[in-house]
């Protein structure tokens, strides 16, 4: 059955308001902000309840129709593009905080909640939530999950699936499951942590229950100038080999560093490369591990070093920071971020074989990176008015990938799969690898409905070529920032 | 291929080699195998699952074979599969704070190696001078310095493992951070062995912390034990451990940090307002060790059963009560000892048989109100006979039903380790 045969059925469960039928509207639901990827939804919903979800998902289950479902949108690997034979069902409408539990450092909340909202309600109790990705403003936290979303202090505090401690999950054929708990250790499978960051693969999560953390009793930052990348390489070696986990450790390079000069003015020397270091914990540990960490910057050739002197002063040099991406607007027309990553000693290396390709390619490279993990964001700078070139900047980045994986790194950190680089899986695992996953997605979804042509090459979606990088509407008006 | 119980010897040899089979003489899981194979290396390794796949053996993957009890006991060992040779290799990349480690290798091992380096793997399981990387993955086990670490899932980054079809597969990558594909190790972890064999974990690791303190608080009652937890955990106090033991109760926590943080944060503690109240010692060095030695064996010291309880950790003081209750009334003997901010107890329990099982059920009714469960770990047969070991898995149960029989469809992986096979 095709899916505007279903239009009827899908408005008698969500009713008229729960069914998006202007053209116009329907114009949000074509991408996520992964905007050059762009499908027409079949079919867009925007259920209000757990049972409404649960009668969508089971009726494209009795007439296979494929369904995908859709956070905020600002995922960056087309997850949530829709299927045009298909229902997008957007949670937007699940936007509540179901309960606080401060003494047992829980909370529950539907999959529309944003993910700094967690945050904000319970700042209260001294608590907060520790994944912190940068489009924390308006990303939702069902996104999250599905995503496994990092952040700038994932390399000590780790990601999403080290949050979460139970789902509420409709699945594939609109039974509702309970996974985790409330308590530690629920006997059996980790499903867990299968389900957190199968990019809504594995069926539709209606409710989590987040793990809390109480906010660390001091925190302080350090901006260092360096000559090149390499010194400020060697600088973040020096302080993890002195048994130093960071809160954060980020690094840019010349031409992100000038972008957010531009851009949002946050003071940063001029220099090659720029560190920017944060210490978090108790008061003490703070204050002798920082001062360590100013040692070794400055044992380090660190051409300059400023400490920030007031939350003022740290925040704006965050802000320079997340600004980077969306500020290569002001120094190149077009640009492409691309995800990958690399083991952090590798890093000269793979900078070097990066410079080699933007010489050899004629396109500007710049480069931000979660420098503690080796997470690297390149920025491949292009101009769509120029024949063939956004057609370059494409296969430039997915050079990159292969100098990561063949660095022994991965395809993505933080932006997930989804269908931008689900034709290069192959170059990352081989076929078993590949089978071995589609043993656990056939137990959760055996009609592959769920959020299809995501994750996993098919020779339909691999026969299309990638294309460039387009700011959402939402970056565009300075709502949410790449990082 | 059909094989002839008398050929599984012979077919076996040629396989894995001569040295690598032997007749099965020691128990697995209370169980004597038709044959032992130790693997010499991948190869050999991947050959014999095959094997077993083909010639409708079951394959039970031992490691340092002090969990073998844990949960429900496979239905049938034809193979136990040995990975004390596949234990070489242990991959550091120190730089990059990770490290590839061979299943077969005990954790003690690869931490003294990592040591030479100021880094570990901080996990601390039951069993912890035996307990391999495998069986600590497969188990998903780990001791008191979960409270700041989290258990084996929470730092494993990928793995390699054998299919029960006998191929070689990979999920995860060797970078701390990597969100390609499933993370299929995560579903490795706490499996019992039943969807594959491990061959390797990759671990996130931490650098060695240079201090620690352990503040030693006596607790008249459970009462004090719960205000006492209550208070710290509403501090700015950053333990690695925060562990409970008793009766009589006491709280063992933990710093480990520099030393000058240590020592600040064990004099912060001790000044708490409960705390202060309490008899208190600090312990350092040898005293210490010894102290979290002691504390490692206590539910293992009877010969009765051990169960694993779950709760809400605001509960504790509730759940501390029951077990007393319980033994009281039934006449049996406690021993607990558990993470008393993550709400997970050790909980040992000594007695009359038929007062074990009461002691078991009672116990799991109760805690069943405050969201937990308790899984059977080790206890006497004519305990286990009477009692569910799991306890139920919850309404995710037809899932994992459907991924054993995706993984392993002809069930001869661990078979009987979960009630759905």
């Amino acid at each position: 059955m095709g899916v505007d045969a279903l239009v009827d059925r899908l408005r008698e469960i969500v009713g008229d308001d729960g069914l998006v039928t202007d053209s116009v509207a329907r114009l949000t639901y074509e991408s996520d902000a992964l905007t050059h990827l762009r499908i027409e939804p079949g079919a867009v919903v925007l259920p209000e309840s757990v049972k409404q979800v649960q009668d969508v998902v089971r009726l494209c289950h009795e007439t296979n129709v494929p369904f995908v479902a859709r956070g905020h949108g600002t995922g960056l690997s087309g997850g949530a593009l829709p299927s045009s034979e298909g229902v997008l069902i957007a949670l937007t409408r699940l936007n509540r905080i179901l309960e606080v539990d401060s003494s047992n450092f829980q909370i529950t909340v539907e999959p529309g909640v944003t993910n700094l909202e967690i945050s904000r309600s319970v700042e209260r109790f001294d608590l907060y939530y520790a994944p912190d990705p940068s489009s924390q403003q308006v990303c939702s936290i069902g996104g999250n999950v599905a995503e496994n979303s990092g952040g700038a202090h994932c390399l000590k505090y780790g990601f999403t699936v080290h949050h979460v401690i139970a789902l509420e999950m409709v699945l594939p054929d609109g039974e509702l499951i309970q996974v985790g708990g409330k308590t530690v250790d629920t006997p059996g499978f980790d499903l867990l942590g299968t389900i957190v960051g199968s990019e809504g693969t594995l069926g539709i999560v209606t409710k989590a229950t987040l793990r809390l953390l109480r906010r660390p009793e001091s925190k302080k930052m350090l901006i260092a100038a360096f000559d090149s990348t390499d010194l400020a390489g060697e600088a973040v070696s020096g302080i993890i080999a002195a048994g130093i986990i960071p809160a954060a450790v980020e690094m840019m390079d010349r031409m992100t560093i000038e972008a957010a000069e531009s851009a949002v003015r946050p003071n940063f020397p001029v220099a090659e490369a720029l560190l920017l270091v944060e210490i978090d914990g108790p008061l003490l540990e703070v204050e002798i591990v920082f001062n360590q960490v100013q040692e070794i910057v400055l044992r380090n050739s660190a051409r300059e070093m400023r400490v920030a002197t007031s939350e003022v002063e740290r925040e704006q040099y965050w802000r320079g920071r997340k600004a980077a991406f969306a500020a290569m607007g002001r120094v190149s027309p077009n640009y492409y971020v691309q995800d990958g990553v690399i083991p952090r000693t590798k890093l000269p290396e793979v900078l070097r074989r990066i410079r080699a390709l933007e010489v050899r390619s004629g396109l500007r490279i710049g480069n931000v990176f979660h420098a503690g993990d080796g997470n690297l964001h390149p920025l491949i700078c292009y101009d769509e008015a120029v024949e063939g070139n956004a057609k370059l900047a494409a296969e430039v980045g997915a050079e990159i990938l292969t100098y990561c994986i063949e660095a022994g790194g991965s395809l993505t950190g933080e932006h997930g799969v989804g269908a931008d680089k689900a034709c290069q899986m192959p170059k990352m695992f081989n076929a078993t690898d590949l089978d071995t996953m589609q043993l656990l997605r056939r137990a959760f979804d055996s009609k592959g409905i769920c959020n299809p042509d995501k994750i996993f090459p098919t020779p339909r979606l691999c026969g299309e070529v990638p294309g460039p990088y387009r700011p959402h509407p939402i970056e565009k008006d300075g709502l949410a920032e790449r990082f | 291929m059909k094989f002839y119980e008398s050929d599984i010897l012979a077919s076996a040899k040629l396989v894995a080699g001569e040295e690598a089979v032997i007749e099965g003489v020691t128990r697995v899981a209370k169980a004597v195998p038709k044959l032992c194979v130790t693997p010499p290396d991948v190869e050999t390794l991947l050959a014999t699952v095959k094997w077993a796949n083909d010639a409708g053996q079951t394959i039970v993957p031992v490691g340092g074979g002090t969990k073998m009890e844990w949960g429900s006991l496979p239905s049938r060992v034809d193979v136990a599969l040995s990975m004390a040779k596949l234990s070489v290799d242990c991959e550091h990349h120190q730089g990059d704070l990770l490290a590839t480690i061979d299943a077969g290798m005990p954790l003690a091992a690869a931490n003294a190696l990592l040591a030479q380096y100021g880094q570990w793997l901080p996990v601390d399981p039951n069993h912890a001078k035996e307990a391999t990387i495998g069986g600590i993955v497969a188990t998903n086990d780990s001791g008191p310095r979960r409270h700041r670490y989290g258990t084996p899932r929470d730092l494993i980054l990928g793995t390699s493992f054998v299919r029960p079809d006998g191929q070689l597969a990979k999920a995860g990558g060797r970078v701390v951070k990597n969100v390609a594909g499933y993370d299929l190790s995560k579903l490795l972890a706490g499996s019992f062995g039943s969807l594959g064999v491990i061959v390797n974990a990759t671990f996130k690791l931490t650098p060695i912390p240079k201090s620690s303190r352990t503040v030693v608080i006596q607790c008249v009652d459970a009462m004090k034990v719960g205000e006492c937890v209550s208070e710290l955990m509403s501090t700015s106090l950053t333990p690695s451990a925060l562990e409970v033991q008793g009766a009589p109760y006491r709280l063992l926590v933990r710093f480990e940090s520099l030393e000058a943080v240590t020592e600040e944060q064990a004099v912060q503690t001790s000044a708490l307002s409960v705390a202060s109240r309490c008899e208190i010692s600090v312990l350092r060095d040898e005293k210490e060790q010894q102290c979290w030695d002691d504390h490692a064996l206590r539910p293992w010291r009877g010969s009765g059963s051990v169960l694993k309880v779950s709760f809400k950790p605001s509960y504790l003081t509730e759940v501390l009560q029951e077990i007393q209750t319980l033994c009281t009334t039934h006449d049996g003997i406690a021993d607990v000892v558990g993470r008393a901010a993550v709400g997970s107890l050790m909980v040992g329990i000594d007695g009359e048989l038929d007062n074990q099982v009461v002691v078991i059920r009672a116990l799991r009714n109760a805690v069943s109100l405050w969201s937990g469960h308790a899984v059977f770990l080790r206890g006497p047969l004519a305990v286990r006979s009477k009692i569910d070991e799991w306890g139920g898995l919850g309404d995710g149960e037809m899932v994992m039903r459907a991924i054993k029989q995706n993984f392993d469809p002809t069930g001869l992986m661990s078979p009987g380790r979960w009630p759905f096979d």
